[in-house]
């Protein structure tokens, strides 16, 4: 496999380390500040609401970018090659974790869709929400890994020098 | 798995680091493989045996793990 075959490639370095407090919460705000505040964005029908909703979106999205060239992030994204036995393993881990979290996810939302339709509930319909909803399974498909790695495992140990 | 890999570093007075090098994994993994958090692959665990010239037995002890 090639650099370029990589969707999610980041860094051809050890990463960089953060603390175990830290790194959790890097990888657990977005997932509960993104639809935190998509869904204050697109229910609200005032100001404020859109300026929290957005804030909140942004929070996540600040979040995502200090986590990129993390050591955590690296064994996630970097190409199969440059990870040895012991990466691939934690990463192999991880994916398979998020993979079943996020079908469970993905199953849920197909029902609650269906169920909503016909009760009347809301469902996304517009280009803003469905956009958003994009972008909200885009960010879960890609931060999940990220999230389970780093709480299977302390990000101590996998600090480039120690 | 318990084993033995942290002595016999420490007995050639090599980092886990250098080890690493010689044995083509990073720092990380020997780490993992020295606080039994990980168990190597067997083409590993036969890389580790070769370099300190010892029996794979002699290195890796299973019993009290079946």
């Amino acid at each position: 496999m090639t650099e370029s075959d990589m969707l999610f490639y980041r860094s051809t370095t050890g990463g960089r380390s953060i603390g175990r407090t830290a790194i959790r919460l890097l990888t657990l705000v977005p997932l509960v500040a993104y639809p935190a505040g998509a869904l204050t964005a697109a229910w609200g029908d005032d100001r404020g609401s859109a300026i929290l909703g957005y804030g909140l979106v942004l929070a996540a999205l600040a979040c995502v970018t200090v986590l990129m060239g993390t050591s955590i992030q690296r064994i996630v994204g970097e190409v199969p090659d440059r990870l040895d036995e012991y990466e691939l393993t934690l990463r192999s881990r991880a994916m398979s974790a998020a993979y079943t979290c996020l079908s469970a996810l993905v199953l849920v939302g197909i029902i609650y869709f269906a169920i909503g339709s016909d009760k009347g509930l809301w469902v996304p319909d517009d280009f803003d929400e469905l956009n958003g909803l994009f972008w909200g399974a885009f960010l879960y498909a890609t931060l999940l890994p990220s999230a389970f790695l780093a709480w299977q495992v302390d990000p101590a140990d996998l600090a480039a020098d120690g | 798995m318990n084993n033995r890999l942290r002595v016999l570093r420490a007995e050639r007075g090599w980092s886990q680091a250098e080890l690493g090098g010689r044995l083509d994994v990073s720092r990380q993994a020997v780490n993992a493989i020295e606080t039994g958090k990980y168990d190597p692959s067997l083409p590993l665990a036969f890389k580790i045996a070769r370099l300190f010239g010892q029996p794979i037995e002699e290195i890796f002890d299973d019993r009290g793990h079946d």
